[in-house]
């Protein structure tokens, strides 16, 4: 005799296997604000100018003829020419380190009345901003009133020089110098 | 056979907040005025004269003659030195035995109260040729008046007659 064997089966629905997993990454970055110089072209509209050794960082423009054969100062004058770029609103300010044109070892005055100090107007412009100037007078200048562009901005940036000319005495000999300095800061 | 992908990826991404950055440009710039020294605005002024008086009977007026030449500048320390281009106010005229053809002086250049360079002709017996004072240092740019002086000497023997001539030359040089 054949015996009935009943077996029940249960039916459990097992969790699905996933073949895929998502791994979520966040990237974030943030940019600094940032102004730079990009370029810097010849100068332009010189007036009494001789060599010139342009650089990204530092520029130098010598006066060809200071004063004349009897010491009188002689007019000079020169277009300074750059490229920029500031990624937020930025401000320009133009400084000079000397004040002025002096000799770092000036000639004595044993007697007479003799000038020490080329002095010079110089305007700043970048992009829309008003224009920074200064006008140097024997006192360093650590800066010009601020200027400030509004928006981002890439472009031009020029600052004009001319010759305070001042006749009333002789230069005394020697070799001058000063540094304009032009520095553009984000804001 | 599947295979199961578990990827895990980790990846971070990070930025450090940088600071503003200026720009900066410097424009050095720079001249030079030359040394120079000029006498009333000029570097060739003209000769100035003096005829010394001799009397009749040969006596050389041994009175100073001075000139002051205004605005005499040099924008730098300077050299002052007088000299004779002759040695001696000279005829050419050779002078016999017992004679002379020179007329000694002294001469003397003071620029703006610095000091004096003085040539005395009588120094060099003879002349023969340049004879060159002392050198002043003006030990700075200087100026205002130079100041010229010529006091001839009364020769120990007489003078022959004739035309006498010499330059007293005042050079101011700019070191």
């Amino acid at each position: 005799m054949l015996k009935r064997i009943a077996v029940g089966i249960t039916l459990v629905a097992l969790p699905a296997i996933s073949w895929a997993t998502d791994q979520d990454v966040t990237l974030t970055a943030s940019v600094p604000k940032y102004c730079k110089f990009d370029s810097v072209q010849a100068i332009t509209g010189d007036v009494n100018i001789g060599s010139t050794t342009l650089g990204l960082a530092s520029s130098t423009v010598n006066i060809l003829s200071a004063a004349n054969a009897t010491g009188v100062m002689q007019d000079f004058a020169f277009t300074f020419n750059a490229t920029a770029t500031c990624n937020t609103p930025s401000q320009i300010v133009i400084s000079s380190i000397n004040g002025g044109l002096k000799d770092s070892t000036p000639t004595p005055v044993t007697s007479g009345l003799f000038l020490n100090r080329i002095d010079y107007i110089a305007s700043a412009h970048w992009a829309s901003a008003p224009v920074a100037g200064i006008t140097t007078a024997g006192s360093p200048i650590a800066s010009s009133p601020p200027r400030l562009v509004n928006t981002a901005k890439t472009g031009n940036v020029t600052v004009d020089v001319s010759a305070v000319v001042n006749t009333s005495a002789p230069l005394a000999a020697g070799d001058y110098t000063d540094t304009l300095r032009i520095s553009i800061s984000p804001q | 056979m599947k295979k199961l992908i578990l990827t895990a990826a980790l990846l971070g991404l990070t930025a450090t907040a940088a600071s503003a950055q200026t720009a900066q440009q410097d424009v050095n710039l720079t001249a030079t005025v030359p040394k120079f020294c000029t006498i009333a605005g000029i570097t060739n002024p003209s000769a100035l004269a003096y005829d010394v008086p001799v009397s009749a009977n040969g006596t050389v007026t041994t009175t100073t003659q001075t000139f002051t030449v205004a605005n005499a500048t040099c924008n730098t320390a300077a050299d002052v030195t007088a000299s004779s281009l002759s040695g001696g106010i000279k005829s050419a005229t050779a002078a016999p035995t017992n004679f002379t053809n020179i007329i000694d002086y002294t001469g003397t250049a003071n620029l703006a109260s610095t000091g004096a360079s003085t040539i005395n002709t009588a120094t060099v017996a003879g002349a023969a040729g340049v004879e060159t004072g002392n050198t002043v240092d003006t030990l700075g740019a200087v100026s205002g008046n130079l100041v010229i002086t010529v006091a001839p000497a009364q020769p120990s023997s007489p003078l022959v007659a004739g035309s006498y001539a010499d330059t007293l030359r005042v050079t101011l040089f700019a070191r």
